[in-house]
């Protein structure tokens, strides 16, 4: 039992390194307007609520893979980015299919391409056959480990995967190390540079215990009405604020009203609300805020309907108006 | 007070007693994030913390906000009153931040305080050890009652596999190409194969109502588990009551119907799998000539388009003797719900394991 309490001791005062790293999700650090990532992509800012940022900064004190899950479009996968633009750390993303296997992860080995170069070689046709490490491909996580900074790792919709999938990881992700089958080299991340995983899942699946009990857990509430106009306006900065709050109004008055209608099943998201809202900002630069707050108003039939409602049943909240104006 | 009353530790012990999967680390877990700052100022960041690190999904959280409100709210207002003494922080080797915590998670006023969180540890170590399994209301707080939990039926549905080669041509399949380096003397092209899914399609047989009624929980969680936890493509769910008789019905109260001809001509020869929920008559006691019969001329047309088919029985092999499912038994693999017994029907429905006939009354 001492000698346990003594190894996590240990393993705390090592751990102070880890902290380091800390998380706020301030407006100060977020990426400017106009910022762009490296294959030119606009940056946008990310506002966690508080407790989303605890959870991350557990997950990096305590070293063990963050799991997320929240409506669709509540921007579970962007939380990883936001993480490493405001860490200044290095980002990898590994999008989850249905196919994917654990392995995938890591590394490819080319095999087919070291049998050929074998075969060109033994023709004399190819003078020097490359060492068999050079077959290696890394993947996120195999790249993640090699790395001199901690690196932040999105699994991405991790219950697309197989069900075998998540345990797969686990030792990959425990012990933060994996062997090079072909090679017999093992990679092993270094002490100060472990990965920070940031996972998410749509619930479509049921993730094995083994694994869960590894992970952290957070679920990302929906925002509430302040907190959506500070999305809005983070993502369309210098829009007009009678037209945020007339939009963020109307999305709201939606979302109650699918809420009610149907207590599970797909609800409009924030990330349809930034869509939506983009189209809108879009419509008053070419006519003119007031005509745009005109068809916002509460006995309007909703503009550009298509954006938030995505199926045929959904097609009856186009005329929503009825429901206030009536009361 | 000692150790052991400290509303943590107690908060710990309730939730493992209430079947949380909890050990010792989790609780490590806590005290380590505590120390470290984590939690504080107030009871809604301590309930954030535990939640993050202890609770995986919605049913564990219910349990967990209602033993958190008791325990820590509680515990709050008794101590509010008289702490002159016990309101001194959490001190955490200077750990400034953490003096915001409420006095709820704080060591005894007399437990030396720059040790607490180690001996806390040790603690629950040493007590979470000493009554390791909590044996006590062991059943009554769960309501995994059955012989086969949820967890074991979906990794008994996990086998339930008919792998086909299917998609993109993408894993390279070694032995062909070597052989065709063989012939060709060098490789020009290796040969590449389709990666192996799972196209099995299940059809699950549910007998619903009269001498059903008392395993319509256990019907559910079959359905539930066989659309949710498995890796099932394919599994369609339908209702009959007794024997199937002309219709299958889409939902157990028998509202829409389906000719069973139309179900049952769309099956796959190969790949469907037809699993029957069904007491078969054991619940009654008695043999009915007229069930029998039904049941044989369903079993017969349906045997004419799949190769793969079982019946499950809720009742115990014991029950079956001298009744209709003693003869349904006799034409169709029956076992009943156990470990063994659904894995023994899956392995059926997989056409890897068909029991002689006289062994299928034990599964």
């Amino acid at each position: 039992m001492i000698e346990k309490a003594s190894g996590w001791k240990s393993m705390a005062t090592l751990d102070n390194t880890r902290q380091r790293y800390r998380y706020t999700g301030s407006r100060a650090l977020q990426p400017k307007p106009g910022e762009k990532d490296k294959n030119g992509r606009l940056l946008y800012g990310y506002l966690p609520d508080k407790e989303l940022v605890d959870a991350v900064n557990l997950a990096i004190y305590l070293n063990r893979p963050l799991l997320i899950k929240g409506e669709p479009g509540c921007g579970k996968t962007r939380l990883a980015q936001a993480v490493a633009y405001e860490l200044r750390l290095p980002y990898e993303a590994w999008h989850i299919k249905s196919t994917s296997r654990a392995h995938d992860g890591l590394y490819t080995y080319d095999t087919v391409g070291r049998l050929r170069d074998a075969q060109l070689a033994s023709k004399g046709w190819l003078r020097n056959i490359p060492g068999p490490e050079s077959y290696i491909r890394w993947n996120a996580l195999g790249r993640a480990f090699q790395s001199n900074v901690p690196t932040i790792v999105l699994i991405d919709e991790i219950d697309k995967a197989d069900i075998d999938f998540p345990n797969d990881l686990l030792l990959e992700l425990d012990e933060q190390r994996f062997l090079v089958e072909e090679t017999g080299r093992e990679m092993r991340a270094r002490e100060d540079a472990r990965p920070i995983v940031i996972i998410t899942s749509n619930d479509e699946k049921d993730l094995p215990d083994a694994f869960l009990r590894r992970c952290l857990f957070h679920y990302i509430n929906f925002p509430d009405e302040i907190r959506l106009k500070e999305i809005i306006n983070v993502h369309c900065p210098g829009a007009s604020q009678a037209i945020v709050n007339a939009a963020v109004g109307r999305f709201l008055e939606l979302r109650g009203k699918m809420k009610e209608d149907k207590e599970s099943g797909k609800k409009v998201s924030t990330s349809e609300l930034i869509d939506w809202f983009r189209v809108l900002s879009l419509d008053a630069e070419l006519s003119s805020a007031g005509e745009i707050l005109a068809q916002l108003a509460e006995d309007q039939p909703l503009p550009h309907a298509s954006v938030l409602l995505k199926s045929l049943e959904d097609q009856r909240y186009r005329a929503l108006r009825a429901s206030r104006t009536a009361k | 007070m000692t150790e052991h009353t400290l509303p943590l530790f107690e908060l710990f012990t309730r939730l493992r007693q209430a079947d949380l999967p909890l050990g010792i680390d989790e609780y490590k877990l806590l005290l380590q994030a505590l120390e470290a700052g984590f939690g504080g100022p107030d009871l809604d960041a301590l309930a954030h913390l535990c939640r993050t690190l202890w609770i995986k999904s919605e049913a564990d959280l219910r349990v967990f906000e209602r033993h958190f409100q008791q325990i820590m709210v509680r515990s709050m207002t008794r101590d509010a009153p008289s702490s002159s003494a016990s309101t001194a922080p959490l001190q955490t080797q200077g750990q400034a931040s953490s003096s915001h915590i409420p006095p709820v998670s704080q060591p005894a006023p007399s437990a030396n305080v720059a040790t607490n969180v180690e001996a806390q540890a040790v603690q629950a170590v040493l007590h979470t050890a000493s009554e390791d399994e909590l044996p006590y209301n062991h059943f009554v707080r769960s309501d995994e009652y059955f012989p086969v939990t949820r967890r074991q039926m979906k990794q008994s549905w996990r086998y339930l596999r008919r792998p086909v080669r299917e998609g993109p041509a993408i894993d390279v399949d070694i032995e062909r190409t070597v052989e065709k380096i063989g012939r060709q003397e060098m490789l020009l092209e290796p040969v590449f194969v389709a990666r192996h899914v799972n196209r099995v399609e299940l059809l699950l047989l549910m007998d619903q109502g009269g001498s059903m009624v008392p395993f319509h929980a256990l019907s559910r969680r079959l359905a539930e588990t066989a659309l949710r936890g498995g890796n099932l493509s394919n599994a369609e769910i339908y209702y009959f009551r007794n024997s199937p008789v002309e219709h299958l019905f889409l939902d157990p109260s028998y509202q829409e119907a389906r000719p069973i001809q139309e179900v049952i001509k769309r099956l796959h020869e190969k790949r469907a799998a037809v699993l029957l929920f069904s007491d078969a008559g054991a619940a009654r006691g008695h043999y009915n000539e007229e069930r029998y019969i039904l049941t044989k001329e369903f079993l017969d047309q349906l045997k004419q388009h799949t190769r793969y088919s079982a019946w499950l029985n809720p009742m115990p092999p014991g029950r079956w003797v001298d009744t209709t499912a003693e003869r349904i038994a006799q034409i169709i693999p029956m076992f009943d719900v156990s470990r063994r017994g659904l894995d023994t029907t899956i392995s059926v429905l997989c056409g890897r394991f068909l029991p002689r006939r006289e062994q299928s009354h034990h599964g």
